[in-house]
């Protein structure tokens, strides 16, 4: 199955439970499910032919409910599902997906839908990637094949691989394995959604970490990182931040289901980091590193770092 | 969702306190050598000195066992491992040099030549320690990968220039009448590398605060302010003082001389146990304070 009309499944097609006769007792159950395990992922309401209702879950969590109709997603309430939906029998199909996964649809259902291309095969392909890097392109992708089909988000040009996401028939992959024809579409952000704001501090966050980090263990060595690392996961544990080091590389994995909850674990996250290194390489040097760093970060990053004072200041003054 | 908590860490471990219970109460003996001399009046000066010089070489030597640990700690490969294995090298040179200075009293009870061994330690332990802030520097800064030891050796060779004039400007101004010129200038290279990696050392610890890795740099803050002294006095200093200031300053000259070697030993352990078992006790305070 491909993201045809045929299928009017939108995301990962090839995966997820359908259940032809769902029933608001079958949706609450679902909802349970994913509420109870702490799972991303999503439940599709298909209510007819052209109208669909996805609710999104965020580890367990609702990040929001969609209505999407002739191409548009649109956010609405959940109270909102008795008038779209009178709960006649109905295919509804439930996905749990790992929470990357649930950050790319979070961010394509919050986002406008720029262009729809067929991209017949790996010429064609390597053509558009070039003009997106040529053009330092920036947007959400979305690319469906025969047996895969995914996300990746492009930054400037280049694929952000923390941000890409593939199903594959077996499994999630965080790269696309076939290189053939495929359905592409390309997304348009909205500044103001939840979703870009989660996007854009997550990447604002990890650049300007890593970036710290490199500096640090240039200083003092792969030992005191990996002290920093398992501090760091203790820190997390109690909050179940899917928020990790390795390798000097700090890896999020968690789908927050809004803004002010990601500023809080990143807040906390480099209120450790800021510990550690200033434990070490004492205060003076810390702030000169988070300074020197942050200002490594782009134009519209910083301003939303800014805009939740995620700055230098706020942890070495 | 409650507020995270930041964690304060602080490294702690009984051996610091012991080691510095052992340091002080050394250093109190040494001042107590050092100034009533005991040891001459019982048995001879010579002796007198040797108890000053084994008061020095312990700390000397657990200052360079301990850098070696350090070095230890890190891999070939690592930017930091070039720092600490130079600034490690320095401090065994410099034992060297406290070791000769035993063998050269037995050879030459009266007076030593010229130019011995124990110069030639003391200047590869200023060239390592050079080197090792050099490098430390470099990574502060995030110089770039380059030709980094011949831009260092351009440095040397500026300081040993820099080294000559200076020689020149004494002879001139009448000092180190009677010796050659090689000597004056082994007398002035001394203070002038003192100086030099003091004034480095105090910027670096400027840099690092109170940060456990930046404390190893205090020692040699310590021997710049040890050889101040020391310049002052060579320069005519000692004429314009009564006596009794005079042994006082020169006393508290050598006793800040081996506080060097043990604050580096010291800041060695603490930095050897941060990297090797983590910090010691937390404590926590609520997130809201950095917002």
């Amino acid at each position: 199955m491909t993201l045809t009309d045929a299928n009017p499944s939108r995301f990962f097609s090839h995966l997820g439970n359908i259940e032809l006769k769902g029933s608001p007792a079958f949706l609450d159950a679902q909802q349970a499910y994913l509420r109870d395990n702490k799972a991303s992922g999503l439940i599709e309401i298909q209510v007819n032919a052209a109208k669909q209702v996805i609710l999104l879950f965020a580890q367990g969590i609702y990040a929001g409910v969609y209505l999407l109709e002739n191409d548009n997603s649109n956010p609405i309430h959940l109270t909102d599902l008795a008038e779209i939906w009178d709960g006649t029998q109905t295919p509804i199909r439930t996905l749990e997906f790992p929470h990357t996964a649930g950050r790319m649809v979070w961010l394509a259902l919050e986002s406008q839908i720029s262009q729809r291309l067929e991209i017949s095969g790996n010429e064609e392909w390597n053509h558009l990637s070039k003009r997106w890097k040529t053009e330092s392109f920036s947007g959400l992708i979305e690319a469906a094949s025969e047996k895969e089909q995914g996300f990746f988000y492009i930054m400037d040009g280049d694929a952000l691989n923390p941000e890409t996401i593939f199903y594959n028939g077996q499994g999630f992959d965080n790269q696309e394995r076939q290189n053939n024809a495929r359905k592409v579409i390309v997304y348009e952000h909205v500044p103001a959604s939840q979703a870009y704001q989660c996007f854009i501090l997550r990447q604002g966050i990890l650049h300007w970490g890593n970036e710290t980090l490199s500096r640090y263990k240039a200083l003092v060595g792969q030992k005191l990182v990996a002290m920093m690392q398992e501090e760091i996961k203790q820190m997390a544990l109690p909050w179940q931040w899917n928020i990790y080091i390795e390798s000097a590389v700090i890896n999020d994995e968690h789908f927050f289901h809004h803004a002010e909850t990601a500023v809080q674990a990143y807040r906390a996250l480099f209120m450790e980091i800021e510990t550690q290194i200033d434990m070490v390489i004492g205060h003076a040097l810390t702030r000169r590193i988070l300074h020197e760093t942050f200002e490594t970060l782009n134009k519209d990053t910083r301003a939303a770092l800014e805009l939740h004072r995620l700055i230098p200041a706020a942890f070495s003054e | 969702m409650n507020n995270p908590t930041k964690k304060i860490t602080r490294p702690y471990r009984s051996n610091i306190i012991w080691s510095g219970s052992i340091s002080a109460v050394m250093l109190v003996v040494f001042a107590y050598v050092y100034y009533y001399e005991p040891f001459s009046e019982r048995f001879s000066p010579y002796w007198n000195d040797k108890v000053l010089d084994v008061l020095t070489l312990i700390p000397a030597v657990a200052a360079a066992w301990l850098g070696t640990l350090i070095v230890r700690q890190f891999e070939y490969h690592e930017p930091p491992f070039r720092v600490w294995l130079t600034f490690t090298i320095g401090w065994w040179c410099w034992v060297a040099g406290e070791l000769s200075g035993f063998v050269y009293d037995v050879w030459y009870p009266d007076a030593y030549p010229d130019f011995t061994f124990i110069d030639i330690c003391w200047l590869m332990g200023y060239f390592f320690f050079g080197l090792a802030l050099y490098y430390q520097f470099r990574l502060i800064y995030n110089a770039r990968k380059g030709r980094q030891s011949v831009l260092y050796l351009a440095y040397i060779g500026l300081g040993l220039a820099a080294t000559a004039g200076l020689t020149q400007l004494a002879i001139y101004e009448g000092l180190g009448e009677g010796y050659s010129w090689w000597v004056v200038y082994l007398s002035v290279i001394y203070p002038v590398f003192d100086l030099v990696e003091g004034g480095a050392a105090l910027w670096l610890s400027f840099l690092f605060g109170r940060g456990v890795l930046g404390r190893a740099w205090w020692g040699l803050i310590a021997f710049a302010i040890a050889d101040s002294f020391n310049i002052f006095f060579w320069l005519g200093g000692d004429k314009w003082i009564s006596d009794q200031a005079y042994i006082n300053l020169d006393t508290f000259s050598n006793i800040v001389y081996v506080l060097g070697y043990m604050l580096t030993a010291i800041a060695f352990l603490a930095a050897y146990n941060l990297i090797r078992y983590g910090p010691g006790e937390r404590k926590t305070k609520s997130i809201k304070q950095a917002n």
